[in-house]
């Protein structure tokens, strides 16, 4: 069992390292379909922002007639983003993280993966629909009305068989991250058939219309892409650096805020609007109560890794999720910034509002993906990612992407909204004002499509089987320094 | 598990049936995650409730009672005023000059049935407004033929007219001074706006008049009486002040 | 009940309670608004009800607003001043010199299935924009090259909504008039479909200050909603002749 390459397993025996083979090997063939699928909707999701972002430096840019509008491009890009890659890559770890934790094999990957391909033709048809002019402009909704009972019946058998899973799991604790993964995979069908069924199937009052889907967006963060993102790190986070999550009542706590207040947020986005005061408010007041769960997410996390982060010079997985748990909490503040009217008299309606979204999709949950992709990747597969130098790029040009995103947003969403404060200048002068700052939003988009080229063109070599076999040492971001022996082993630096 | 077969460390899935020989990703992993038991310090109980005070406070300043009729979050609302602009040099300010012409030019419609939509009038009856210098001129005299009417004959361009205008002080000292505008400004005619401020002066002057004016009376008042005001240029973006109160 | 079904119950009721309260109940009620018809104490109105209801060709302006994604770069809401200084801004928030103008209200969207109120404000509010440019011409201008209207434009230009077509005898009375650099070449003129057409009637519906009903305003617990914001015309809060 040993040779004089490999080292002496971390692990607590071959039995259990058995049992997990035999699980990564039951979930591979889903896993990798989701993953692959999703990495390919994240660049034409990233292409589609770039080009939208170019639209709105060089209006004429790419002026091919109806298909490729800004009015078009922008929630194609969005719902990619969102449907394409999001929920796919999300529903990728969370299948593998859910089977390895409940200790059971996936049986019946072939439903899983039948779905998928359901999934994919919805997203398909609805991204060509809105880029056909069929989009219904409704905010993360925007696909046409035939599309949504397609992806709702497709993810309706993922979450039949996360129940599955979970219900066939060994007697022992429940860890948290199966409480995540089994809260969102409830109220995804709950919020989307809620969502679609008030609009478009019992329509009543536009406006009401226009408050559910605000509260369906924001719902799909914090009780989806949140529970999903959160879920993973706690996996990963302890997972990698080998210790106990530090107060698992706080993790509890946390979720059970995050459930509680979650499902109030969303119609602030539409604060002094035509709604019944309270229903903005009621959402105000939930973001700020969203505190709760980040300040125990990140005290945990905290604690747990404390003096152990030194491996995030090495390990790919780490690295990525550890950034994108910063991000979650760049996010949360962020959010509950826009929360009060003083603030949103001047970032209400500007460039803010997408650099909140991209902390959201890109700077938290999509990191946290990208390291779980990398955890898991090799486990379903049998191969390491091919180079550490694809890695380092990809993790670069993502992390100066997002934050170059994230951060001109802001600041531009500032320049522009004192300049529509100024009520006695033409509006001219808010369009002037953010300008520079949207060439910088074309910027960030241009080195995360960059990055996540590179990104798909590394997964589709690893779900071929093209990655590295010559040995079972894991691809490190960068190399272990020649003493690797002396404090790091290779079991604690990726795992 | 064979130390001399070299293939070991390569194994695939594919290769083999056997889960036996474990791929070495699997073998270097650490334990599964599990929970630990710290204790949650007190700080983080108090952050909390300070979270939660937040968060209703703002809900309880913010709520609009709770009424499903109510959009107003802020309890006792009345839209505040509009602070006095600083208003930066080609700014627009309240209602362009373009579109006080054009409401002045709705306004017209009160007149085009006697001046005629060309406003060239009715030979003998109704004086034409093309080229003359009664509303072209004075804006003092324009406006007393405007609040309170005409009777009488008068001489307009060289030929007389006989007919009776009605008093339109009912019209709002806007809408006055819109339709003043627009006349003065209009088929050929030029001269400067005429202002909201303007008109309200005109009927502080001449409001208390009783019965309509005369050509004399009109005539009594010179000939380059301008109501008082900044003289507003139509060219000169500059001298646009507030042409509402 | 094991840990699953009890997950499930919290669950279930941590999501319920605002699915039910803030979304089913309000969605429910807000079914039900209708417009209001004016009475006596409302004084001189224009309509018959507030607020008058959407037309049919409006009503396909308005899927072509969607279809467009119009609502990507303008809103349709126009905030009261404690949130914004939109009423402040000349036009934003309907007839001021009749002292109209005033914040949108949930009334003001009854006929549309959807309300635009927008989320990026990349361009003007178009909430009260049928008072602001009342010429269907200039709209159909803007929209062929906003650049032909307004130089420093980012909006898209919205060219395959017209056609060029070679001029027949008479040029149509729906030709565009162009400035020179976008104008077409002789013997061309460029002419609306009947999309485009469809979104300018849209467009030129935009009208959120009609009246509010006494009967609509009572009961608000003291507070005038819909004074003007008193840009100066005398006449102050609404109900006086305009």
């Amino acid at each position: 069992m040993s040779s004089a390459k490999s080292k002496q397993p971390a692990t607590g025996g071959n039995d259990e390292a058995q049992e997990r083979a035999l699980i990564d090997r039951s979930t591979r063939m889903p896993v990798l379909f989701f993953f692959t699928s999703s990495a390919v909707w994240l660049v034409i999701a990233a292409a589609l922002g770039l080009v939208s972002s170019i639209k709105l430096n060089v209006p004429d840019f790419m002026d091919w007639g109806a298909f490729l509008t800004y009015g078009r491009v922008y929630p194609a890009h969005m719902n990619a983003l969102i449907y394409g890659w999001g929920i796919q890559a999300g529903i990728g770890a969370g299948l593998w993280i859910m089977a390895r934790l409940c200790r059971v094999p996936l049986r019946n990957p072939v439903t899983l993966v039948v779905a998928g391909h359901f999934w994919n033709i919805g997203v398909t048809a609805g991204v060509l629909g809105i880029l056909c002019g069929k989009s219904t402009s409704i905010l993360w909704l925007e696909f046409p009305a035939f599309v949504w009972p397609i992806l709702l019946i497709s993810y309706a058998m993922i979450t039949l068989w996360m129940i599955v899973m979970f219900r066939a799991r060994r007697v022992g604790d429940v860890y948290i991250s199966q409480w995540y993964l089994l809260a969102a995979s409830f109220l995804f069908p709950w919020l989307y058939g809620t969502a679609n069924l008030l609009i478009h199937v019992f329509p009543g009052s536009g406006v009401m219309a226009a408050a559910i889907s605000s509260w369906f967006a924001s719902g799909m963060i914090y009780l989806w892409f949140v529970p999903v993102g959160l879920g993973t790190t706690y996996y990963l986070i302890p997972k990698i650096v080998g210790r106990p999550v530090y107060s698992y009542n706080l993790a509890k706590a946390g979720f059970w805020a995050l459930m509680i207040f979650g499902g109030w947020t969303g119609m602030q986005r539409f604060m002094g609007g035509p709604l019944p005061a309270w229903m903005p408010a009621m959402g105000s007041a939930a973001t700020i109560l969203i505190l709760l769960p980040m300040l125990a997410v990140e005290l945990n996390h905290h604690m747990t890794t404390k003096g152990n982060l030194g491996y995030i010079q090495y390990s790919p997985t780490l690295r990525f999720t550890v950034f994108g748990a910063w991000g979650f909490n760049l996010f949360i503040l962020l959010s509950v910034a826009l929360s009060f009217f003083s603030v949103g008299r001047y970032l209400q309606f500007t460039h803010a509002v997408t650099g909140l979204e991209m902390s959201a999709l890109y700077g938290f949950f999509t990191m946290v993906m990208f390291g779980a992709f990398y955890f898991i990747a090799p486990r379903v597969t049998g191969c390491e990612w091919l180079t550490g130098g694809m890695i380092r790029f990809h993790f670069w040009f993502s992390a100066y992407g997002i934050i170059t995103l994230v951060a001109f947003m802001i600041f531009g969403g500032m320049a522009q909204g004192t300049g529509i404060d100024r009520w006695d200048a033409a509006f001219e002068v808010s369009v002037a004002r953010g300008w520079g700052y949207l060439v910088a939003r074309s910027l960030g988009w241009g080195f995360i499509l960059l990055s996540n080229l590179m990104f798909l063109f590394h997964t589709l070599l690893m779900s071929v089987r093209l990655g590295r076999r010559s040995s079972t040492e894991p691809t490190l971001i960068s190399k272990l320094p020649d003493d690797a022996g002396a404090g790091i082993s290779t079991g604690a630096a990726k795992a | 598990m064979s130390s001399k077969d070299p293939n070991l460390e390569k194994i695939d899935y594919e290769e083999t049936t056997s889960v036996v020989d474990v791929h070495g990703s699997v073998r270097r992993e650490k334990d599964e995650p599990r929970a630990g038991m710290e204790p949650v310090s007190h700080w983080v109980v108090f952050a909390g409730a300070l979270v939660l005070m937040l968060g209703a406070g703002y809900l309880g300043a913010h709520n609009g009672g709770f009424d499903m009729d109510n959009t107003y979050a802020v309890r006792g609302y009345q839209a505040a005023p509009r602070p006095v602009g600083e208003g930066a040099a080609g700014a627009v300010q309240q209602l362009s000059p373009e579109v006080w012409l054009a409401k002045g030019k709705k306004v017209y419609n009160n007149c085009q049935a006697c001046h005629n939509q060309a406003g060239v009038g009715v030979p003998g009856v109704f004086p034409p407004l093309v080229g003359s210098d009664w509303v072209t001129g004075s804006t003092e005299r324009f406006a007393m033929a405007l609040l309170k009417g005409l009777s009488g004959p008068i001489k307009v361009n060289g030929t007389p007219y006989n007919g009776v205008m009605p008093a339109w002080e009912s019209l709002s000292d806007k809408e006055i001074a819109q339709v003043m505008s627009y006349v003065r400004n209009t088929w050929g005619n030029s001269g400067s706006l005429v202002t909201e401020a303007m008109v309200a002066a005109a009927r502080e002057k001449h409001g208390g008049h009783v019965g309509a004016y005369t050509e004399a009376l009109l005539l009594e008042v010179p000939e380059d009486a301008m109501l008082p005001g900044e003289a507003v240029d139509l060219e000169n973006a500059e001298t646009w002040p507030n042409l509402q109160k | 009940m094991n840990q699953l079904q009890k997950f499930t119950l919290g669950l279930a009721l941590a999501f319920g309670l605002p699915w039910l309260f803030l979304i089913v109940i309000p969605w429910a009620h807000m079914r039900a608004l209708e417009p209001v018809p004016y009475s006596e104490e409302d004084g001189d109105v224009e309509v018959s009800a507030y607020p008058p209801g959407l037309a049919g060709r409006v009503r396909a302006g308005h899927r072509v607003y969607a279809e467009q994604g119009c609502v990507y770069c303008h809103t349709q809401m126009v905030r009261p001043t404690y949130a914004g200084s939109d009423l402040w801004r000349p036009g934003w928030g309907g007839r001021e010199e009749e002292g109209l103008q005033r914040e949108t209200r949930m009334q003001d969207y009854l006929g549309e299935s959807y309300a635009f109120l927008g989320v990026y404000r990349n361009g003007p509010d178009l909430s009260n924009v049928g008072w602001r440019i009342e010429d269907p011409a200039w709209h159909h201008r803007h929209l062929y090259n906003p650049r032909a209207e307004n130089e420093w434009s980012i909006m898209p230009s919205f060219s395959y909504l017209y056609e060029k077509r070679p001029v027949e005898g008479q040029p149509s009375a729906d030709a565009l008039e162009l400035p020179a650099e976008f104008a077409p070449e002789e013997g061309y003129e460029i002419v609306p479909t009947s999309e485009a057409k469809a979104l300018v009637e849209y467009l030129m519906s935009l009208k959120k200050d009609y009246k509010v009903p006494v009967a609509v305003r009572k009961g608000r617990g003291g507070a005038a909603p819909d004074s003007g914001a008193g840009a100066g015309s005398g006449a102050g809060a609404q109900g006086d002749a305009g």
